[in-house]
């Protein structure tokens, strides 16, 4: 007898399930550094200031 | 359901799954080369040409400027955390704030912000070949508008093609059209420096400001930034879920998205105050003539071509969240299905889509600034990022953790709304007119960040479940 097209979603589902569940063993990348944030304060925060400061001047 | 054989792309493999840390392997120039096609497209010109209304060369050249970096700076720490970590889509990491139905409401933002944006590109796209194949005399006007219908829709058949090749695509378009942009962008400075000199722009006088004084029109011109700079959010996963560190991702983020795209805006401000039209396929023809304005198109068809597939491809990863999508869909299937929209818009509804994109998108804009402060708070107050189950981000039943109630988290919807009606009743985003003269003194969209942040985190610490990860350690 052949696989039925359930059988064959099943099966599917069952992997992607599986590769989901591995989800959980993968490798993650790194977080912002404090330099990180300080550089994004400069550019996002200190950097717009003066420049709206000097706009309204 | 995936692919097979040796050139299958990275997206037919995993689709909206996490990109492995293995495979994310943008540098910062590559990042910030498809950062610039997405964020610059005759869009920039539109923007700047908006502020032109309330504010001089100065002013508006501050007011752009800083708006673009604060708006990426609160974008920057609501998306690159998660997804440089953890390799996600954007839509993905809402489901930690809104539930893992609720995250849905995200995917419709998302969507509407993406391809409504690709609609009016592509759109203009068409329309600008179809005035120049005229001003060239190599169409009559007769058949301009068919020319342009056409046009656009085989635009949109080219971004499916090259969506085909996900993300590899991008990285090819991005560092070609980025090149295009700088150099072309360059020239346009020059042509309007040269033609009209320094002095004329900087004392040209704003187009139509408002009658509520000059620190009310400053922040109006600050608010058109900020808020058309906070719609990068839904592009942000498309892009820099292939970059594996965060510190790789901040500069891209900030130069290009930005920055860059502001600075391409100038363009339109001096344009809409010195000419008083920002459209460059008018004005650069005006001054130098029809074979410039092929130089334009040039402009006009890499930014906004670039722009559209970035966008496109941002649209199948979170379209690619729905459980039956990411089943039973192929990838060519689902980048085909989330054109179909712009197709028809693009074959019937043109000019009424067109005319009308403002009002549309103002409302989309006004729900993105409170789920940047909502997902500002989880990540850093809440120190989600340190413990998010990434399992459960792709589980739709109760086994994710995420669940909450029938799939929502209360806290998480209802601060949205907060958000939303927090802009709302401080600007009329349809009109840009200030409804409380605070407005001057906050703008509308940090309010509506700060109060869709703030009720988040009360709601959370009141009602809210803090630790659903904790579950299933148990």
């Amino acid at each position: 007898m052949g696989v039925t097209q359930g059988e064959t979603i099943a099966a599917e589902n069952s992997d992607l399930d599986r590769k989901i569940d591995f989800l959980a063993f993968e490798p993650a990348g790194t977080d912002l550094t404090d330099f990180d944030f300080k550089m994004l304060a400069l550019t996002g925060i200190v950097a717009p200031a003066l420049l709206l400061l000097w706009g309204w001047a | 359901m995936s692919g097979s054989g040796t050139n299958v792309n990275l997206d037919q493999a995993i689709g909206s799954l996490p990109v492995p840390l293995s495979q994310r392997n943008w540098g910062g120039l590559l990042a910030g080369a498809v950062s610039i096609t997405a964020g610059v497209a005759t869009w920039s010109f539109v923007v700047g040409g908006f502020t032109a209304n309330y504010v001089d060369a100065r002013m508006g050249t501050a007011a752009m400027l800083a708006g673009g970096l604060i708006s990426q700076f609160l974008i920057s720490l609501a998306q690159i955390p998660p997804v440089t970590k953890y390799g996600l889509e954007t839509v993905t990491t809402t489901k930690p704030q809104l539930g893992t139905r609720g995250s849905a409401f995200a995917l419709f933002v998302q969507y509407l912000t993406l391809i409504g944006w690709n609609c009016v590109l592509i759109i203009f796209l068409g329309r600008a070949i179809g005035a120049s194949l005229v001003q060239l005399g190599l169409i009559t006007a007769e058949i301009q508008e068919g020319v342009a219908t056409a046009a656009a829709v085989l635009t949109t058949f080219g971004i499916w093609v090259l969506l085909l090749m996900g993300a590899e695509g991008l990285k090819y378009t991005g560092v070609v059209v980025a090149i295009g942009i700088f150099v072309i962008g360059t020239w346009m400075y020059v042509l309007l420096v040269q033609t009209y000199g320094v002095s004329a722009i900087a004392s040209a006088k704003p187009v139509a400001p408002l009658p509520q004084g000059r620190l009310m029109n400053y922040s109006v011109a600050l608010e058109v930034l900020l808020v058309s700079t906070l719609g990068w959010w839904a592009y942000m996963g498309s892009m820099f879920r292939m970059v594996g560190t965060a510190s790789k991702a901040i500069y891209p983020s900030m130069g290009s998205l930005g920055l860059g795209w502001a600075a391409v805006g100038l363009i339109g401000l001096y344009a809409g105050l010195v000419v008083g039209q920002p459209d460059p396929t008018v004005w650069i023809v005006e001054i130098a003539g029809p074979v410039a304005g092929v130089g334009v198109l040039t402009f006009v068809i890499l930014s906004n071509l670039g722009s559209a597939l970035v966008g496109a491809h941002a649209a199948t990863l979170g379209f690619g969240q729905l459980p039956a999508v990411a089943r039973n869909l192929s990838w060519a299937s689902k980048t085909f299905a989330v054109l179909i929209p712009m197709f028809i818009v693009e074959m019937f509804f043109s000019t009424a889509f067109y005319d009308n994109i403002g009002t549309f998108m103002a409302f989309i804009g006004i729900f993105i600034a409170p789920i940047v402060g909502v997902q500002i708070v989880d990540w850093f107050a809440f120190k989600r990022i340190h413990r998010l189950h990434v399992p459960s981000l792709f589980r739709h039943d109760r086994r994710s953790c995420y669940w909450y109630l029938g799939g929502f988290n209360i806290v998480g919807m209802l601060s949205l709304a907060l958000g939303a009606l927090t802009y709302v009743l401080l600007l009329d985003p349809v009109t840009f007119v200030p409804n409380s003269d605070i407005v001057q003194y906050t703008t509308a969209s940090l309010p509506s960040v700060v109060v869709g942040g703030l009720a988040y985190y009360i709601g959370m610490r009141l009602f809210g479940d803090l630790d659903p990860e904790a579950r299933l350690k148990q």
